[in-house]
């Protein structure tokens, strides 16, 4: 089996806060409660930068996939301390 | 407007642009807003987090059913009439989430060029085109069973999920869980234990409100 890249703490951290933003992405734009009629949602180029998100993801998975690490998303990872 | 909750007091916070919350009442429910002359967000990252840190206040302090961002009535008319028209379907929902937190999860394979070394050899009289398709084949037939796996082992934990989607050959396996907040430990205690079974990549993310459970289930 090949060794795994190594991959700098900082690198990880990136890559966490990546995770933790799409998954953010995820809910605010695509969840939550959704009404129709007098509100209206006031989010310029949500499309754009949802893609943009997604293609980002993408790429971080592929590399977690690579390189044979979990991705933890620091801020938001589940943690007991948290709750 | 941020989220729906019963609680009758804003959280003891600026929302976006540093703007003061209220609640805006009906029904016995309470929207949580915060006034704005105009308001056009370009979904910035430090716009999300304002209106996520809004939310995870309320979720605190009680049950809450969060907006999807950038939900702007003209006036506090509109949000009166939305809070009384669909004040039984909001209700019904705060009961679904009370006590209960959103985690998301997102598997793959660890290692999948290891996987595809081992793939039987199903060669024969076919060609290597057919041979391929054939290795691919089985590869994703047993990454699907791997994903069908650890959704049947989270499921028993959460109070209710999304249906899951995507899987090895087209991106990570991706779902949500409603989980009690008492059973989120054992939750990702789980998550652990199918890392290590599995040899799969599982990340889950949380305690989110919950913006994947605000619909009436089915």
């Amino acid at each position: 089996m090949s060794e795994p890249r190594r991959v700098t703490d900082l690198e990880r951290a990136r890559q966490a806060r990546e995770v933790s933003l799409v998954d953010l992405v995820d809910r605010l734009l695509d969840g939550g409660v959704v009404i129709h009629g007098d509100i209206t949602l006031a989010v310029a180029d949500v499309d754009l930068l949802y893609v943009g998100l997604r293609a980002l993801v993408a790429s971080v998975e592929t590399m977690e996939k690579q390189l044979g690490i979990p991705v933890t998303a620091h801020s938001r990872t589940l943690d007991a301390t948290a709750l | 407007m941020y989220g729906i909750t019963d609680a009758t007091e804003p959280p003891d916070r600026r929302g976006l642009r540093d703007a003061r919350l209220s609640v805006i009442r009906e029904s016995g429910l309470g929207a949580v807003v915060s006034v704005h002359e105009s308001l056009e967000l370009e979904a910035e990252e430090d716009e999300l987090w304002a209106h996520e840190a809004v939310v995870e206040a309320l979720m605190e302090r009680g049950p809450v059913l969060p907006m999807r961002i950038g939900s702007v009535a003209a006036d506090p008319v509109a949000v009166v009439s939305l809070l009384r028209e669909r004040s039984a379907e909001f209700r019904r929902a705060l009961e679904r989430v009370r006590g209960a937190v959103e985690v998301g999860v997102r598997a793959a394979p660890r290692n999948p060029s290891a996987e595809k070394a081992q793939a039987p050899a199903l060669a024969g009289a076919a060609g290597p085109g057919t041979e391929y398709m054939l290795a691919r084949l089985s590869e994703k037939t047993r990454d699907d069973e791997a994903a069908a796996q650890i959704h049947a082992a989270l499921r028993p934990l959460a109070r209710s999920h999304t249906s899951p989607n995507g899987s090895a050959g087209s991106g990570p396996a991706r779902a949500a869980y409603l989980v009690d907040r008492e059973r989120v430990d054992e939750f990702a205690g789980r998550v652990d234990e199918l890392q290590r079974d599995l040899d799969w990549s599982i990340v889950c993310t949380g305690p989110w409100p919950p913006y994947s459970f605000t619909e009436e289930p089915g």
